[in-house]
């Protein structure tokens, strides 16, 4: 039997594991701030603008929506490959073989919308999830580090759809004779429709949400999502127990690699419409960045991509109306990743949650190993 | 009274023409672009930028935003607009969606968009330069100076604007040297400068003593190498024969500055006009530096007067029509 926690030592649990991360963004910000000084601008009014320029008007707003998909999804992928122990760094390749999928399906196969759409998103989380599952191959068939594969991957995938649309794929119409190096245009029927008419937003930020809930529910509430942890908590002692360990990695891997793939095809069928060369400015990266700063947790990962989401669409504003440039969202995102893979303020959290945590233990071994027992 | 009422008009005439004077407020022009510090492409739009704050100080605003990712870029652009900034001037093809989809929403606000064309949208500006032209006398250059008859091209990326820049080098090579050979390369960036580096180096170890680069960013290591090797390089759209002046013998210049530049002074007088210019040699838009209106004492230094000469002829020769580039764009 599961016991029931108290409210409170849930909020006691979450408040302590919350305190690192916000400790690590207020710091980062504190020395974005000593960086402006440094050029000689006013800190206040940088960082007013930079709030302006997220969430000033509507546009703005919709833009930091828009810009935290990507984040989101590859970070939900990598969430779902760090709770298996898995080192998956591969979601910015993955995301370039989704897209490019997802772009070819948009304008080659002439269906309806209620299927195109659909249709042209599996094919893309598809294409992204195959992807990652030759580093799963790798890694389960010759023992070969996936931390290794997927990252050396990345850049097969990015030269790789570069070559594709460079030369194969190039759009060569009466308008535009192969100036570009990017698809032809997706069909009408592949686009994402808005969520409200008028306002800039596309489903794919409900498809975003969706997938945060569902990967919640399957790492934390499904007897597969809970042999993942395990092995992630744990391999041997997983294995030990009679979880699947080849069977676990595989599906792990191919799991993450569908989520960068999908942010990969809703970028390219709400977003450009197509498959420019080189469109993504790094989501992978912010994601992975994302999924730690959230703690590989789905509602973390959450809220960090909108964080950064955020902190990039106000770097625009902020670049817009002072004389601070864009980048400075680059030196503050890297310092909390920094404060954070240091683990600079985990103790702080560590101390006081350790008393809560001793207690937090006895339950879950007994719920876990019966678990176990039964898989 | 009457005193009286005479001050009060004049006064409200005063508040008036104040009142006024803010309205007509300061055109505000922005170039969005992906990034500065190529010394090449984007650096001679930045130029023409400076050159209208400098010159028409006070009557114009100018601001240079860079944004090296497609939908950073298409947001700048669009706040801007939304903002109701006056002249919006963006660089290359990459942008035409973005235009296509901003310059109807805001029809108050112009646009300029370099090397890419968009007619039909009555606030579009278009400005195209037909390089091949400017290309040819440059490879007519080489073709002239080259010692082991043998010359070097490296384009950026494998795209239709470039092959235009290779097909001007290799017919301009041609028509003065039949027998020289040409290699040519590309880098497939705009940016990596190491690959530049040694693609030139290959060449130049078969045997390349000239090369010329249309490579944006990537041109720098085109650059380095012919400086280390101590043999001779052609720069392009700004003029780059101040980054090297013991090898550089020119830069086929294309005049992003004066197109920035123009519009920006015709804005200010109230003379913009959404039109296509396809700008040749003929309208100066391109050129070899060692000729005027640039006449590059760095070129001219490395280059003998009756090469000078011979190029100049070729100029006029283009001109008058009587020798004709052919465009490998469409090729």
């Amino acid at each position: 039997m599961r016991k029931v926690k108290s409210w409170k030592q849930v909020l006691a649990v979450q408040a302590a594991s919350m305190i690192s991360p916000v400790l690590a963004v207020l710091v980062s910000l504190l020395v974005g701030a000593l960086i402006i000084l440094a050029i000689g601008e006013d800190p206040v009014n940088a960082y007013y603008q930079m709030f302006r320029g997220a969430f000033g008007d509507v546009e703005t707003f919709v833009s930091v929506l828009q810009r935290q998909v990507p984040l989101l999804l590859t970070g939900l992928g990598y969430a779902v490959a760090f709770q298996s122990g898995l080192i998956q760094l591969g979601g910015e390749g993955q995301l370039y073989i989704g897209a490019f999928a997802a772009a070819l399906a948009g304008y080659l196969i002439p269906v309806p919308a209620w299927l195109h759409i659909p249709l042209a998103l599996l094919i893309g989380a598809l294409a992204g999830s195959l992807y990652s599952g030759i580093a799963g191959v790798l890694r389960t068939k010759y023992d070969v580090s996936e931390f290794l594969t997927t990252l050396m991957m990345t850049y097969i995938a990015s030269f790789l759809t570069s070559w594709l649309v460079m030369y194969p794929f190039r759009e060569r119409t009466a308008t535009n004779p192969g100036l570009a190096a990017q698809t032809m245009r997706i069909l009408d029927t592949a686009k994402l429709p808005r969520i409200w008419p008028g306002v800039d937003l596309h489903i794919g930020y409900l498809i975003g949400i969706a997938a945060a809930v569902l990967v919640w529910f399957f790492l934390f509430r499904t007897r597969t999502g809970y042999t993942f942890r395990m092995t992630g908590f744990n391999p041997y002692f997983a294995e030990y127990g009679g979880i699947n360990r080849t069977r676990t990695i595989m599906i792990a891997m191919l799991l993450s690699g569908a989520l960068s793939g999908l942010a990969g095809s809703i970028e390219v069928l709400g977003v450009h419409r197509r498959f420019v060369d080189q469109f993504s400015p790094g989501y992978g990266w912010d994601g992975l960045a994302a999924a730690i700063l959230g703690g590989s947790q789905p509602l973390g990962t959450f809220v960090a991509s909108f964080l950064f989401s955020a902190l990039k669409t106000g770097a625009l504003g902020m670049d817009r109306n002072t004389m601070v440039p864009f980048e400075l969202r680059n030196v503050v995102q890297a310092t909390i990743m920094f404060f954070v893979a240091a683990n600079i303020f985990g103790s702080i959290g560590f101390r006081r949650s350790k008393r809560s945590a001793k207690a937090e233990t006895k339950g879950v071994t007994k719920d876990d190993s019966s678990a176990v027992a039964s898989v | 009274m009457t005193r009286f009422v005479s001050i009060l008009v004049a006064s409200l005439l005063l508040i008036m023409s104040f009142g006024a004077s803010a309205l007509a407020k300061t055109p505000r022009v922005v170039l969005v672009v992906e990034r500065l510090g190529d010394r090449s492409f984007a650096d001679s739009a930045w130029a023409g930028m400076q050159r209208a704050q400098k010159e028409l100080r006070g009557k114009v605003i100018a601001k240079v935003v860079e944004a090296p990712e497609l939908t950073a870029a298409e947001e700048q652009m669009a706040a801007f607009a939304k903002d109701g900034w006056d002249l919006i001037i963006t660089l290359g093809f990459g942008y035409v969606d973005t235009f296509k989809k901003l310059a109807p929403k805001y029809p108050n606000s112009k646009f300029l968009i370099i090397d890419a064309e968009i007619p039909g949208i009555p606030n579009v500006k278009s400005v195209l330069f037909r390089e091949h032209e400017g290309s040819f006398l440059v490879g007519a250059l080489a073709g002239l100076m080259t010692k082991t008859n043998n010359v070097g091209f490296i384009g950026g990326m494998d795209i239709p604007l470039i092959h235009r820049f290779q097909g001007g080098f290799e017919q301009g090579v041609k028509y003065v040297n039949p027998k020289a050979k040409i290699q040519s390369y590309y880098v497939g960036a705009w940016n990596d400068a190491a690959k530049g580096k040694e693609l030139t180096s290959v060449e130049i170890s078969r045997g390349a003593d000239i090369i010329y680069a249309a490579a944006g960013g990537s041109g720098a290591g085109m650059i380095q190498a012919a400086q280390e090797k101590g043999k001779y390089g052609i720069g392009v759209d700004s003029d780059q024969c101040y980054l090297a002046p013991k090898n550089m013998i020119g830069s086929m210049v294309k005049r992003v500055d004066n197109a920035v530049f123009y519009t920006i002074f015709d804005l200010v007088n109230g003379k913009f006009k959404a039109t296509t210019e396809n700008l040749g040699i003929k309208e100066e838009g391109v050129g070899w530096c060692g000729l005027p209106p640039v006449s590059d004492k760095v070129a001219l230094q490395h280059v003998p007067k009756d090469v000078v000469e011979k190029l100049a002829q070729i100029q006029k020769d283009i001109v008058s029509g009587k020798i004709k580039v052919e465009d490998w764009m469409t090729r």
